[in-house]
């Protein structure tokens, strides 16, 4: 909510997170998600996504279900996680071990302008996620929140949900791969279910 | 026997389903085709591999379901290994959805809405594994943007879909979208595969099912109303 200081700067913070992930295979979202985990060092555990707006959760679901033995974190936005934000109740229901989410919140629709967004005024989201019977939450509202953040979201038996109160910021075009067949042959690759 | 020799029995997987036949009769030529040569009275084609497909095809046909196919489907489901089923649920698939359910090899993930269907689906088979999406016709309206994805990825992406607002429709909010279920569908580059008979649910599906698993594409079964029989509402 919007009486949440939103002050974490995006691509150190990611950066910072994305150290920690150990095996960890990372959804991101399309748009600033996607361009924050490419930005950090491009790796093919992470499934990059230029379209499909609130599909990233979902995706990230299957791979958790497909994938019981590997933690899954999904990356997504506030604007991302409302446009399917009933995947909460799915996620609580199936409940992977394996399966974390975070949110990075700025309250803006950012890649088309910088609209205000629904989570700028009353919605809570962690609160939202609770309420869907997600078990655990944790809002991180400063950089210095990245190590406790790492152990929620890849240790923590899931499913678990994070909100990040991140900045509105001016970054640098960080585009990964877009061909979405070299991103999901590149992912099963890694998964040792495609030969290179 | 000429209209028999038209038959094209191959060694291709699922080609018990995908032989090529010329007309509706097919299914009951086939079994006709078997028999005699049971009794010695046809010579036996080659490959023999196909020949065990072409009976374990007519073993399929045979539904002890009421609605006369979702016992079979099930079974067809078992064998392409397909072990999630994601749904927002229908009235003619409840007998299908019970077996799900039931069956300790098989996940069913129940969803706010279908389009979660498709990213899970295609998430499954990110991570190795085959899913697909059971729902009303309604609902494929609410897919068709997410069914980018699967496309984009290239990604196998199978719906089982069962048809309201056509056959004998009683709800007039049914029909807008069951009018437009196939070109929607088509407009995104999904296959359709439509189906007004039980006894020809099961093949449809293996067939709809192979393409989307074989050749990696987003192909539908759309069971009509027909099949299913028009919901009633406790009118006469």
């Amino acid at each position: 909510m919007s009486a949440t200081p939103n002050k974490i700067q995006r691509r150190p913070f990611m950066a910072d997170l994305l150290a920690k992930r150990g095996k960890t295979l990372i959804v991101p979202g399309l748009g600033s998600a996607t361009w924050d985990c490419f930005a950090a060092g491009d790796s093919p555990e992470y499934l990059y996504s230029w379209g499909g707006m609130g599909l990233a959760l979902p995706t990230a679901l299957g791979i958790a279900l497909a994938q019981p033995d590997r933690r899954v974190t999904c990356v997504t936005g506030d604007g991302e996680i409302m446009m399917g934000i009933g995947c909460l109740a799915v996620v609580a229901d199936q409940a992977p071990n394996n399966l974390s989410i975070l949110v990075l919140d700025n309250e803006k629709f950012g890649e088309t302008g910088r609209q205000r967004g629904l989570t700028s005024s009353r919605t809570d989201l962690a609160a939202v996620a609770k309420g869907f019977g997600i078990g655990q939450t944790m809002t991180a509202t400063e950089h210095g929140a990245v190590a406790e953040l790492a152990r929620f979201l890849f240790e923590t038996p899931g499913p678990v949900l994070a909100v990040a109160k991140i900045a509105v910021t001016e970054d640098p075009w960080k585009l990964p791969e877009k061909d979405g067949t070299n991103i999901a042959h590149r992912f099963r690759v890694a998964l040792g279910l495609d030969r290179a | 026997m000429a209209r028999l020799s038209c038959f094209c029995f191959t060694d291709a997987p699922g080609a018990a389903v995908t032989n090529n036949r010329l007309d509706i009769d097919a299914p009951l030529q086939a079994l006709f085709v078997l028999r005699m040569q049971e009794m010695g009275a046809m010579p036996q084609p080659a490959p023999p591999r196909a020949w065990r497909a072409v009976k374990a095809d007519r073993e399929l046909r045979v539904s002890a379901s009421p609605d006369g196919w979702s016992d079979a489907v099930f079974r067809d489901m078992k064998a392409r290994d397909i072990e999630v089923v994601c749904t927002v649920p229908d009235g003619g698939l409840t007998p299908l959805l019970k077996m799900v359910e039931a069956d300790r090899g098989l996940r069913l993930v129940t969803l706010s809405t279908e389009e979660e269907g498709i990213g899970i689906a295609t998430g499954c088979w990110l991570g190795g594994k085959r899913a697909m999406i059971a729902m009303q016709s309604s609902g494929v309206g609410n897919c068709i943007n997410a069914l980018g994805l699967p496309t984009a990825l290239r990604a196998p992406c199978l719906m089982l879909v069962t048809m309201r607002g056509q056959w004998g429709e009683f709800n007039p909010w049914q029909v807008p979208m069951g009018q437009a279920v196939k070109p929607a569908l088509e407009a995104v580059g999904v296959r359709c595969f439509s189906v007004d008979k039980p006894a020809e649910v099961a093949e449809t599906f293996i067939a709809a099912a192979d393409i989307a698993f074989n050749s990696r594409v987003s192909a539908a079964v759309l069971i009509s109303q027909r099949v299913i029989g028009a919901k009633g509402f406790g009118q006469k």
